[in-house]
């Protein structure tokens, strides 16, 4: 009896304390997008039934199984990207398959756990039977698993963060990931004249990689930059928006690579403290370009916050493949809570580009023969990219490195900046087009 | 040492032949997934059974040892990129390196202890994580740290050549729980083990009894850190990357509500932990099941281990199950014959 008391008392506070923790887990998911979703959704003017080639007919044949591996933790969320992919796959499904056969789409979370991105892509293989990866968005998988597609001949779809992503036969991405579009950002910044950036990101594998870019970019334009980091979820926004603008100077910028909810949290911190005049720019990667952080920040941002678009802007751009995006979000995309914007137009164009290649594929659905498709892809126009995408037979892929700027206006993000190509000056742009070439621009629809 | 006892016998073999089909016949039954999970429980049963060391024989709340697993993480990928070492070597200076730095940790438990030693061990954590997401895990670059945060292809952490393949390094992980197990038992059985009880007991009785309590209570620290540092050079290996982010200082906390849940008064309470932390996760994913409900189911079944059963659920189920079995035993022998009751 004795021992149970003495156990209890000592133990009590830990486990409190892990109950506590428990509920702060829980509730510490960053804020949700849900709430943040444009309120007047615009009608799609394109009808779904376009995303397949026999309309209205569900198809019934024997699968294709595809599979994608996301990061998902507190802070950092990449699900949008898959669950659109997978809302592309229902609608192909819905409307003919391909060629009469459905595609079953499995999607694995995971947390940067290098022992549970193996078990996942174990699992994806040995019980789902994937035949290929498609919409892989990870902090650190394609470090982790690269080689074992590799191994098995899988030819990934993804978008890209951690070097090898970028840097390897098996990984082709319709993004430019966390060090292309900073590059951009950068490079747009520096067009205006910028002297001084800082260039400010969330300190998860890769931070060294993610500035290589710039590193290259500003020492050759003589431009002074400094490197900050964050631990997300950013627990105190006011003072890392207060350094940012102590650091950058009245005539300097500040460049963030953050997801969306962390971004959001620094400028508006910057709207609060009154801080968005005190740099003379905002410049922000890729996941800025959302129309719900648009939205957020109001109209002191116009002309001020100039986010990198790695693909086309959604509420400037009018084309068929926009309209069948904005249809298929509206109708399938339920799960997509981060609303129309990159990553959700990111996960929708893999899935087109992997749609493109499966409807190539002739026999049987096999790892080889689908693969072979997906390697063969070569100047498609996917809508959505500046450039025509290609994945070729290349020890390393960068197939978006041209992209647009953005800005906020009321409520949206409009066009600020045409196509633009990355500079060369990264050495890992000049090492891709050495190889591949600079690809064609894409012609409008 | 006593090994001899009531049912000591049929108790090994029973565990002997538990052990022999984990190490023989789940990775000829099981898929690569579940493989790969098992071994992640292997390497945290480990971390369990130090951290048992602590909490259940000595007393001695730790919310570090995450960053003391870290440690043995970090010094396992240093040595095993800088040196061509065998594996098992590897293993033991990485034991012996943590073992050093998680007596460091230790000292403040030789004036404090439960709340305030939970709290110093977490802030001691964090200080580590700190110094550790600094510097980063080595990935095959030159210098002290061996990291070069431009490479774009860091290198993998090797793995021992008998154990390239995930079923081996598997089985490799089992040994290494295995023994570090073995270490324990005997630590826990023989004259530290009698010391640790009277210190758990009262510190002031066994000082009174001629235990060195401060010996004792370092050398608790330091079988802690040196199993926890092996688990962390088997990590290294079966990771083969190490990020900074892996080793939040909060799962600290989940470690011992784990280890809490799972019993810190016995090894089979390691080994329940090690399941809990590492496999339950994994079935979530394949049930889909969001993770965000592991934390949850954690805390409140510490709550109900606190109340219900504090030696854990390695005590609570198999008490239990003998209880129900023995119930409806009872309610069978006291039904009335079906002759009986037609007259």
């Amino acid at each position: 009896m004795g021992f149970r008391k003495r156990a209890f008392r000592f133990a009590v506070a830990p486990a409190v304390l892990a109950v506590a923790f428990g509920m702060l887990a829980t509730l510490s998911t960053g804020p949700s997008y849900a709430s943040l979703r444009p309120s007047t959704a615009a009608s799609a003017k394109s009808s779904t039934s376009s995303c397949g080639t026999n309309p209205g007919v569900k198809a019934k044949g024997t699968p294709i199984n595809l599979g994608a591996i996301v990061t998902d933790q507190p802070g950092t969320s990449f699900t949008d990207i898959s669950n659109m992919a997978a809302a592309y796959f229902t609608c192909v499904d819905d409307n003919g398959g391909i060629d009469g056969h459905p595609i079953h789409y499995f999607i694995k979370t995971e947390q940067s756990v290098p022992s549970q991105i193996t078990a996942d892509a174990h699992y994806l293989v040995d019980t789902d039977h994937v035949i290929d990866m498609v919409g892989n968005t990870s902090i650190i998988e394609c470090s982790v698993d690269y080689k074992y597609w590799e191994s098995l001949g899988f030819r990934v779809i993804a978008s890209g963060i951690a070097p090898q992503c970028y840097s390897t036969p098996n990984y082709a991405d319709v993004n430019m990931g966390p060090r292309y579009s900073s590059d951009g950002a950068a490079q747009y910044a520096i067009s205006k004249g910028i002297k001084d950036i800082v260039f400010d990101q969330s300190n998860v594998p890769g931070t060294q990689y993610n500035v290589g870019g710039i590193v290259a970019i500003t020492k050759h334009d003589g431009v002074k930059l400094t490197q900050l980091t964050e631990d997300v979820p950013i627990s105190d926004p006011d003072e890392v928006a207060l350094k940012e603008v102590d650091d950058a100077g009245p005539n300097g910028a500040v460049i963030l690579n953050f997801t969306p909810p962390e971004a959001l949290l620094i400028l508006q911190a910057a709207q609060k403290l009154g801080l968005e005049d005190r740099v003379k720019m905002w410049g922000c990667s890729t996941p800025c370009n959302t129309d719900f952080l648009s939205e957020s920040l109001g109209s002191k941002w116009n002309d001020k916050l100039f986010v990198n678009a790695e693909l086309a802007p959604p509420d400037s751009t009018h084309t068929k493949t926009m309209d069948l995006y904005k249809a298929i979000y509206h109708q399938y995309g339920k799960a997509v809570s981060g609303g129309i914007g990159s990553f959700s137009e990111m996960g929708f164009t893999e899935a087109e580009i992997m749609v493109h290649a499966l409807e190539k594929v002739k026999g049987a659905y096999t790892v080889k023969s689908v693969n072979a498709a997906v390697e063969s892809v070569h100047n498609f126009v996917t809508g959505m990219n500046c450039q025509r995408w290609t994945y070729g037979d290349y020890s390393l892929h960068i197939a978006n490195n041209e992209d647009y700027t953005v800005t906020p206006e009321n409520g949206k993000m409009v066009l600020a900046q045409g196509c633009t190509l990355i500079s060369p000056l990264d050495p890992q742009i000049a090492a891709y087009r050495k190889a591949a070439g600079t690809a064609p621009l894409a012609p409008g629809e | 040492m006593r090994l001899k006892g009531h049912g000591m016998l049929p108790r090994i073999v029973v565990i002997a032949a538990l052990y022999l089909f984990a190490l023989f016949g789940l990775p000829a039954l099981l898929s690569l997934y579940y493989i790969d999970s098992l071994t992640q429980a292997a390497i945290f049963s480990i971390v369990a059974v130090g951290l048992g060391v602590l909490v259940g024989r000595v007393g001695l709340y730790s919310l570090g040892q995450y960053a003391v697993l870290a440690i043995g993480a970090w010094v396992a990928a240093r040595l095993l990129f800088a040196t061509t070492l065998p594996y098992p070597v590897v293993l033991l200076a990485a034991g012996v390196v943590t073992m050093v730095i998680g007596m460091i940790f230790g000292l403040p438990a030789l004036r404090v202890r439960g709340l305030y030693l939970a709290l110093i061990t977490l802030m001691m954590a964090g200080a580590l994580t700190v110094v550790i997401t600094t510097t980063n895990f080595p990935n095959g670059g030159s210098g002290f740290w061996g990291y070069n945060g431009s490479t774009v292809h860091p290198a993998a952490i090797r793995r021992p050549a008998i154990a390239a393949g995930d079923p081996a390094y598997y089985r490799y992980s089992l040994v290494v729980a295995a023994i570090m197990f073995i270490l324990v038992f005997v630590h826990v059985r023989t004259k530290p083990g009698r010391a640790w009880v009277a210190i758990r007991q009262s510190e002031s009785a066994a000082l009174a009894a001629g235990i060195n309590t401060t010996l004792y209570k370092l050398w608790a620290w330091a079988l802690a850190s040196f199993v926890t540092g092996v688990a962390g050079g088997v990590l290294a290996g079966s990771s083969h990357y190490l990020y900074s982010i892996d080793f939040p200082v909060q799962d600290s906390i989940t470690l011992l509500a784990v280890v809490l849940m799972g019993g810190a008064y016995s090894l089979w309470g390691a080994v329940v932990a090690g399941l809990l932390l590492q496999l339950l996760p994994a079935l979530f994913q394949v049930w889909g099941v969001s993770n965000d409900w592991i934390t949850i189911l954690f805390g409140i079944g510490v709550l109900n281990v606190l109340i219900t059963a504090p030696r854990g659920l390695a005590d609570q189920v198999p008490r239990d199950l003998g209880r129900l079995v023995r119930k409806l035993r009872a309610v069978g022998q006291r039904a009335p014959a079906p002759e009986a009751t037609a007259r």
